[in-house]
């Protein structure tokens, strides 16, 4: 039964990934605005490494979590416009296990590359270098967090008119928590705060009630949308 | 269960609803005269904050209704959801505005205070930072109401979002608070209040249950027109609107 | 009190008053709106009992 249900989440996962991967531009899209927006911001500041230092890990962290806010609306539309979301809903599997499976696939291949790229733009910044691990270690706690949070309003905003502004209004405001935390904990080991394990501990919790929450919220959403 | 959906029949909350308007309109009224004239003229200024702490007197009352109505619009939301009770849904859609209000004036007072005492219209102070995301919360749930033109969808996919949004208002309001702290000595928040009179207390309670009439009744009146539209088509609201043209 | 030396509330008045105020206006904005929409409901449920038994699928607002 649970071998059964973890072959049906493994193959809705690497179909994920073949069908995100086909579609790379989009993919591409969210890694890219990562990449503009935080060259954006030296231009805008000044290029004094001073006061980089001490706006990096907010800038990096505020890019990283509008750059996942920006890949939600890819999470679930092209399913629900070419009909495979019913498919997957009356699949035997419970419906939060294949969402989890979607989100899982969607988080490889946009918040995985955004942590690994992270370090190039940390650099950027003037991030000690002391600080990258932890801003990479932050990230790769936070980014599933986000696109987890995430797939509850991307879910209810299904085929609604405006659904990808929609999506950003619903979801910032449930973002501050992990953002606090995360910018803390990179601020915190770049030496303008406390020890950074703490914060990081609590990314880690904040993940495990995401994991515990989201998909069966995101799968409620989604019943509701296609209803 | 059979009970609630008895006397939850919105055609009797319709009927309940109005004999009571006038009363908690009327209750509002008196708990407000009251509670102004206490507020403003009774109680005796402060020694430290002069007479900038009578702001508090709408300040409090407005940040505490704007948690409750978020939770009420919650439980409201989450029990149109979970037993599909029609009216449960429509209370949950008007308390929307109605929180949403209390938010915007918990801000602009509590910036009009922040001014004579921190010298600024805004600090990043904890209770402001938390009422401004609570604020946007509200904005986004009136939003996702205001683009599904099914009222049934309407009603769930913002039920959703109600709950995922009270689950994350301790985390937030906790999250904020810790910020705060890391970043602000503690001398500089609304919240540290020298301490707090008798003669501020009673204003303070009569004001808080004004503004709590004050929601009830506006949402016995917004119900209402609420219900009527939804119901257009029932044989008792058409019999209604005809023994009244 | 008389009632200049009321509204004059030391250093801080136009706060105050400012704060004061703005409640008031929310709260008027909060009782007129409603009654606005109340009757609006009844004017369109008066119509729609002139044209007949046929469904209306227009919006509340």
């Amino acid at each position: 039964m649970i071998a059964d249900l973890l072959g049906g989440m493994r193959a809705v996962f690497v179909r994920e990934l073949l069908v995100f991967w086909r579609r790379s531009t989009e993919v591409m899209t969210a890694l890219v605005f990562f990449v503009i927006v935080t060259t954006l911001f030296p231009l805008a500041i000044g290029p004094e490494r001073r006061e980089l230092m001490l706006v990096a890990p907010g800038v990096l962290w505020v890019a990283a979590l509008l750059a996942t806010t920006l890949s939600l609306n890819h999470l679930f539309a092209s399913d629900y416009q070419d009909g495979s979301l019913e498919q997957v809903l009356m699949s035997p599997y419970p419906l939060s296990a294949m969402v989890l499976a979607k989100i899982a696939a969607h988080w490889v291949l946009t918040g995985l590359p955004l942590a690994l790229l992270s370090p190039l733009l940390a650099i950027q910044m003037a991030l000690p270098t002391k600080a990258i691990g932890t801003l990479v270690g932050s990230l790769l706690l936070g980014t599933p967090t986000l696109t987890l949070i995430g797939a509850v309003p991307a879910a209810l905003t299904l085929g609604v008119r405006g659904g990808g502004v929609l999506v950003s209004l619903l979801v910032l405001p449930l973002y501050t928590p992990v953002l606090i935390f995360g910018a803390e904990a990179v601020a915190a080991s770049a030496g303008q705060g406390f020890a950074s394990v703490a914060h990081l501990s609590l990314l880690g919790a904040f993940l495990a009630l995401a994991l515990s929450f989201a998909p069966w919220a995101s799968s409620a959403a989604l019943r509701v949308s296609l209803d | 269960m059979k009970l609630i959906h008895k006397y939850g029949a919105p055609k009797r909350f319709y009927d309940l609803a109005g004999s009571m308007v006038p009363w908690l309109a009327a209750l509002t009224a008196v708990l407000m005269v009251v509670g102004l004239y206490l507020g403003l003229y009774w109680a005796p200024r402060d020694y430290q904050q002069g007479n900038a702490y009578r702001i508090m007197f709408i300040h409090v009352p407005n940040a505490w209704m704007s948690m409750m109505a978020y939770v009420a619009m919650a439980v409201l939301a989450a029990a149109g959801y979970i037993w599909n009770m029609r009216l449960a849904d429509i209370l949950a859609k008007v308390t929307a505005p109605l929180g949403a209000s209390f938010t915007l004036t918990a801000l602009v007072t509590g910036s009009l205070w922040g001014k004579p005492m921190w010298g600024t219209y805004w600090v990043w102070d904890a209770r402001l930072t938390s009422e401004l995301i609570l604020f946007f919360l509200y904005v986004g749930y009136m939003a996702l109401q205001a683009s599904i033109d099914d009222p049934r969808r309407a009603a769930h996919a913002s039920a959703i979002l109600a709950i995922v949004g009270v689950v994350n208002i301790p985390i937030i309001h906790y999250s904020v608070y810790w910020w705060h702290t890391l970043h602000q000595p503690a001398s500089l928040t609304l919240t540290n209040q020298p301490k707090i009179y008798i003669t501020m207390l009673i204003p303070l309670i009569m004001m808080s249950l004004a503004f709590m009439f004050f929601y009830l009744t506006m949402l016995c009146v917004r119900a209402r027109s609420e219900i009527l539209w939804r119901e257009r088509n029932a044989d008792w609201v058409r019999k209604l609107v005809g023994s009244r043209t | 009190m008389s009632l200049p030396a009321f509204l004059q509330m030391g250093r801080f008045t136009v706060f105050i008053w400012g704060a004061y105020g703005f409640a008031a206006v929310v709260v008027v904005w909060n009782i007129v709106q409603p009654l606005i929409q109340k009757r609006k409901v009844w004017e369109r449920l008066r119509r729609n009992l002139d044209d007949g038994e046929e469904e209306i699928h227009e919006e509340t607002e």
